[in-house]
């Protein structure tokens, strides 16, 4: 059975000591919450929602979309907390939870995206609100700014491209830092299948990003 | 070493989770190799594009929404289970006051249905026109005072008490001790229809059909006389059974307290006596030894009638009830 963190893992590996998921420090909140207290549900979602809003947000890439499935995931979280028997931490639980609202999400999106067609003028939503395509402006930082964003928006395009199972790995492993063994956990797959996943989306990222960045880098 | 084999190790190489050996191995080639090495390169800024991705912030009132969301739908499923559970928590307690006020309303009636029964007021009518049915009842003597008030309101009833059972007996009301024995209450039951007939000569005519009875009655005490030693609840039972006398006068309130300084004479106590208009009816508990003396000095009040003649009472005491009226 896989169960938190491997510590040797963590030490050996500077990612993983980014992001330590702490099964033992929300446990008593899950009892409590398992007993009907609803606000220590509420400490569980004051701690962990903007890990769970990036992780949507880095699937989905859409801000709005992104809270609301946020939202989704946590109250079906409450919802089922009563079955969650701790065998891995609360924070790898809701991931999972998450990733499943931001499919589902996804899923929406693209219907919704057939039916009405999306045009290049419509706003972006970004981090920091709603961004529309536009020319450079002539203020230098101004422009270094813009650069960023566009540069961070073409990595999270990149990223969309993915299919979901490499998106899955790649927004868990790059991003979120969990270990091979936590993916496992959340994807319920074997450790082997995130390794190889994760292999086969860094090779499609890399190359896409070389393409899509040209000369920038 | 092959480049398509760095390569594949060229993540884990960037993730630093590589053995030393491969390490060095992977460092070796890439130090000869331009085409690993620009693979490198590509690996590592990509990882970098990534890693600088600014993480997003939850908007503002984020968790209060979810949490907002959280206790609506903690309030539905409340609702829900108060639901399924709204007629248990309302009929419970209902279940258990009605229980409480049927067995409370249940205790009352039975306490206010009990006092008449245990005081059968038509015995007391019947008392007076009766004389010879007295002898085979059995009453309880102490209830006898309760009597004319309840059933005779028109008369006045006038109660005197004389020794030392007066004082514990309330005169209006009956007392709380339990009632007379079963077979007292049934025998005033039977005895019930008798005592609406009024006196005069339907009263002499039924006094004639009574005798009949009493001849079985009195085989019946001598048969308890007969009987090996009484019990103690025996003996209490015999002692408050009544032997009836009936003495006609011409002058009653003054045959009355002659008949209580008689009894007085012989030893008698818990003399009591109940006044009806002018008639009176004395009762009072004394030892059976005398009571042939009382008897004869009573004959030399006015006519009396004699008392059912029986073997001589095992008991210690026997009561005697004396009804006077006015020849």
């Amino acid at each position: 059975m896989r169960k938190g963190t491997n510590p040797v893992a963590a030490v050996s590996n500077p990612v993983e000591n980014e992001i330590r998921p702490a099964g033992d420090v929300d446990r008593d909140i899950v009892a409590s919450c398992q007993k009907g207290d609803v606000q220590a549900f509420g400490v569980l979602v004051e701690k962990y929602q903007k890990k769970m809003l990036n992780v949507a947000y880095r699937m989905i890439g859409d801000y709005q979309e992104a809270c609301e499935a946020t939202q989704e995931a946590f109250l079906s979280a409450y919802r089922a907390i009563g079955k969650f028997r701790g065998e891995a931490a609360f924070s790898t639980w809701m991931t999972g939870i998450v990733l499943n609202q931001a499919r589902n999400r996804l899923q929406q999106m693209k219907t919704r995206s057939r039916r009405e067609g999306v045009s290049l003028d419509d706003p972006v939503e970004t981090e920091r609100g709603a961004v529309y395509r536009e020319a450079a402006s002539e203020d230098c930082s101004a422009a270094e700014e813009l650069e960023r964003k566009e540069t961070a928006r073409m990595v999270q395009e990149c990223i969309g491209a993915l299919e979901p199972d490499f998106r899955e790995v790649v927004v868990l492993r790059e991003i979120q830092g969990y270990s091979y063994e936590e993916i496992g956990d959340i994807l319920n797959v074997a450790e082997g299948t995130v390794k190889s996943r994760l292999f086969r989306a860094r090779e499609i990222l890399r190359d896409t990003l070389k393409r899509r960045m040209g000369g920038r880098g | 070493m092959k480049c398509d084999l760095v390569q594949k190790m060229l993540p884990a190489f960037l993730e630093g989770v590589l053995s030393k050996t491969e390490n060095a191995l992977v460092e070796n080639h890439m130090s000869s190799c331009d085409a690993c090495r620009a693979a490198f390169e590509e690996y590592r800024y990509t990882r970098q594009l990534i890693g600088r991705l600014e993480e997003v912030e939850p908007p503002p009132g984020f968790a209060q929404k979810v949490m907002a969301r959280v206790e609506e739908e903690e309030r539905k499923r409340g609702g829900i289970l108060r639901k399924l559970f709204f007629p248990l928590y309302i009929k419970v307690p209902l279940q258990a006051v009605a229980v409480v006020a049927v067995a409370v309303l249940a205790i009352q009636a039975y306490r206010a249905v009990e006092p008449p029964k245990q005081t059968d007021p038509q015995t007391a009518i019947t008392a007076t026109p009766q004389p010879k049915e007295d002898s085979g009842k059995k009453e309880d003597r102490r209830d006898e005072p309760a009597r004319p008030a309840k059933m005779a309101p028109a008369i006045p009833v006038q109660e005197a008490r004389i020794g030392e059972g007066a004082a514990k007996d309330a005169p209006a009301s009956p007392p709380p001790a339990p009632g007379p024995p079963a077979e007292t209450r049934l025998r005033k039951k039977e005895s019930a229809p008798l005592s609406e007939t009024p006196a005069g000569p339907v009263a002499a005519r039924e006094a004639e059909k009574t005798e009949a009875s009493a001849a079985g009655k009195k085989a019946e005490m001598e048969m308890k006389a007969a009987a090996p030693a009484p019990s103690r609840e025996a003996a209490s039972l015999q002692r408050i059974a009544p032997i009836g006398v009936t003495l006609q006068t011409e002058d009653p309130a003054r045959a009355g307290e002659k008949v209580q300084s008689l009894l007085r004479e012989v030893g008698g106590s818990r003399i009591e006596v109940n006044r009806l208009g002018e008639n009176q009816i004395v009762t009072a508990e004394m030892d059976p030894e005398k009571l042939p003396l009382l008897l004869d000095l009573l004959r030399s009040l006015g006519q009396m009638s004699d008392p059912p003649r029986s073997a001589k009472p095992a008991a210690p005491l026997v009561s005697i009830r004396i009804e006077i009226f006015r020849r």
